[in-house]
């Protein structure tokens, strides 16, 4: 049996070290972490670079994003600190990038508070990012925006598959939210901005009539 | 009296086929993707760790049911893979199949060597595989190393488009960009239009599988197992000759079945008609004849690679006949003696399609299952 993970040959040396050599410093800080609370990770370098690589159109964006997935696997914290400190980018696809990211790792208040903010994009394709950061950690403030993307046609950029937003945005629905007013059975653009109009209607009648069921890890309506 | 000729008939044709023994039900020393073969079907089983799956639920799209994502993962991809390879064959012989083994594991459990890996993650907006070539690539690599990939809250549909990535072939469609490289959108590549690798944007991907997507698969399957072919064609010939005023048309037409036996030889039959038509001149005097006669070649194909392959026959077979004729009243006995053999050099395929080859000689070779030829 053996532990993968998608590390650099040179971090995994370092973590060697660490766990050989630094056994008595790591229980000493784990036993203090426990009790007050771990600190913010230092982004290191080259997390940060992983995301701004994303501000000159890559010549092949997939390279990109296999260094960038191989750092949220191994260092989420890492990279979470990092996304939040690209959040700020003027250029979109940095803040794509970053908000990719975030929508993974986050684990803070400061990064859920950048995912809503991450709703106000122009980009539909960054809106849908933050607002699907946002639902799977069962807040609701991204449901809106996934109904108003089910009567969007606009290619996603970087999605894989290659998808439109009313693809995502119903794919995003059907499973984190237990309602489905005739979702499940609208598969092409026409039938699924009908079940919109019904989500919307509901969304607007009852929107804090919601609750998140941790353990089910979607939204049911609250029991009357 | 007169004597036929040998009908030794060659012809140059162009192949590339692989040759090597044919192993049943013997497993390859591969130590990711899986293959193992009994007779004439090739089933890849494809081992995948999904990290973070265990006791996870997934809304099924069909039926609004919550259900287990593991095994809805692994028989809905599997099922879609199995019936789409079902009506295709590689090198006219081999049916393909995949086994989809997808174990849920805890989100950092560890993965036993030997097996692929996927994380699983919440947005599902990048369900990915790394397969070790670049996007638009077929690569063998997962027949050889562990890949991962990560995957979000996908359907069956997506597992298959994914699973297919850790069975080695790269995307069918391309990123569409402007001037300044920012990325537009994707288009199909030509003639992918609605296969399984294509693009899937509207919807769920595709699940069509053509010819072409299984011997995409089969050439990344004979890297690393012999998988000689089934060659099927005929041979409509013709051979000429002149002596003086005296013409001799003789005619074959052979039906090829060729097919690896237990041994990996190609072996097999070229059966049909030889037709001899002929002239006798001797000064004013002249006569015709003719005959025929079936023949059946045991014969064997031999090559390796990317060929060269030659197809001879193992034994002529004898074609001895005495006629009766006459020359201007006086009586003659014909012996007609041939021996009909055949060899067919330089056969070399073009991925695995038919090949026609010299007009001249009317021959046609394929890939085919000789139970399946109808000609």
């Amino acid at each position: 049996m053996i532990y993968f993970r998608v590390t650099k040959p040179e971090d995994s040396g370092i973590r060697t070290l660490w766990i050989l050599g630094l056994v008595a410093v790591l229980a000493s800080t784990l036993a203090c972490q426990a009790v007050l609370g771990s600190p913010p990770p230092t982004p290191r370098p080259e997390m940060e670079q992983a995301i701004r690589a994303f501000s000159e159109a890559p010549e092949d964006p997939e390279v990109l994003f296999e260094t960038l997935d191989a750092q949220i696997r191994n260092s989420p914290r890492e990279v979470e600190v990092a996304a939040l400190s690209a959040m700020d980018s003027p250029e979109p696809e940095v803040r794509l990038a970053a908000l990719y990211a975030l929508s993974l790792t986050a684990t803070t208040d400061r990064a859920t508070a950048a995912l809503k903010e991450g709703l106000q994009e122009t980009d539909i394709t960054l809106r849908l990012l933050a607002a699907a950061g946002l639902i799977s950690r069962g807040e609701p403030q991204a449901i809106p925006v996934l109904i108003e993307a089910l009567h969007s046609n606009e290619p996603l950029v970087y999605s894989e598959p290659p998808r439109v937003a009313w693809v995502y945005g119903r794919m995003l629905l059907i499973q984190y939210v237990e309602p489905e007013f005739g979702l499940l059975a609208a598969d092409d653009f026409e039938s699924v901005g009908l079940a919109a109009e019904a989500y919307q209607a509901w969304w607007e009648a009852q929107g804090d009539g919601i609750v998140w069921d941790p353990e089910l890890n979607r939204f049911q309506e609250r029991a009357p | 009296m007169k004597r036929g000729r040998i009908a030794l008939l060659s012809l140059v044709a162009g192949i590339a086929v692989f040759s090597g023994a044919l192993r049943s039900g013997e497993a390859s020393p591969s130590p990711k993707n899986q293959i193992s073969r009994d007779g004439f079907t090739v089933t890849i089983t494809v081992p995948i760790d999904v990290l973070g799956l265990r006791g996870k639920t997934l809304r099924n799209v069909e039926t609004g049911e919550w259900v287990e994502a593991a095994a809805y993962w692994e028989s809905g991809a599997e099922k879609i893979w199995n019936d789409g390879l079902e009506s295709f064959k590689f090198r006219g012989c081999y049916s393909l199949r995949v086994d989809l083994d997808i174990a849920p594991r805890g989100e950092f459990e560890a993965v036993p060597e030997g097996r692929h890996w996927v994380w699983t993650e919440p947005l599902g907006f990048r369900s990915k595989v790394y397969h070790g070539g670049g996007k638009n690539e077929d690569t063998s690599l997962p027949y050889r190393e562990s890949r991962w990939g990560h995957w979000g809250p996908i359907q069956p549909g997506s597992v298959a488009h994914e699973t297919g990535h850790f069975l080695g072939l790269g995307d069918d469609y391309r990123d569409i960009r402007d001037e300044d490289g920012n990325l537009l959108g994707h288009e199909e590549h030509p003639g992918r239009e609605g296969t399984m690798m294509a693009n899937y944007r509207e919807s769920e991907p595709p699940d069509r599988v053509d010819q072409e997507l299984v011997d995409r698969l089969g050439e990344m399957l004979a890297e690393l197992e012999p998988l000689p072919p089934c060659i099927t064609g005929f041979w409509d010939g013709t051979q000429l000759e002149q002596e003086g005023e005296s013409e001799t048309e003789a005619q074959v037409f052979f039906l090829i079945e060729l097919k690896p036996d237990e041994n990996g030889e190609i072996r097999g039959t070229a059966t049909g008609d030889f037709n001899l038509y002929g002239t006798h001149v001797e000064g004013d005097c002249s006569f015709s004849y003719s005959t025929s006669a079936p023949i059946e070649l045991d014969i064997q194909a031999t090559g390796s690679g990317e060929g060269p392959y030659t197809i001879e026959a193992l034994q002529d077979q004898k074609v001895n006949e005495v006629q009766r004729h006459y020359l201007c009243e006086q009586a003659i006995d014909l012996t007609l003696d041939w021996d009909v053999g055949l060899l067919i050099e330089d056969v070399l395929f073009e991925d695995g399609q038919w090949e026609y080859k010299d007009e001249a000689d009317h021959i046609v070779l394929g890939y085919a299952d000789p139970a399946e030829f109808d000609g």
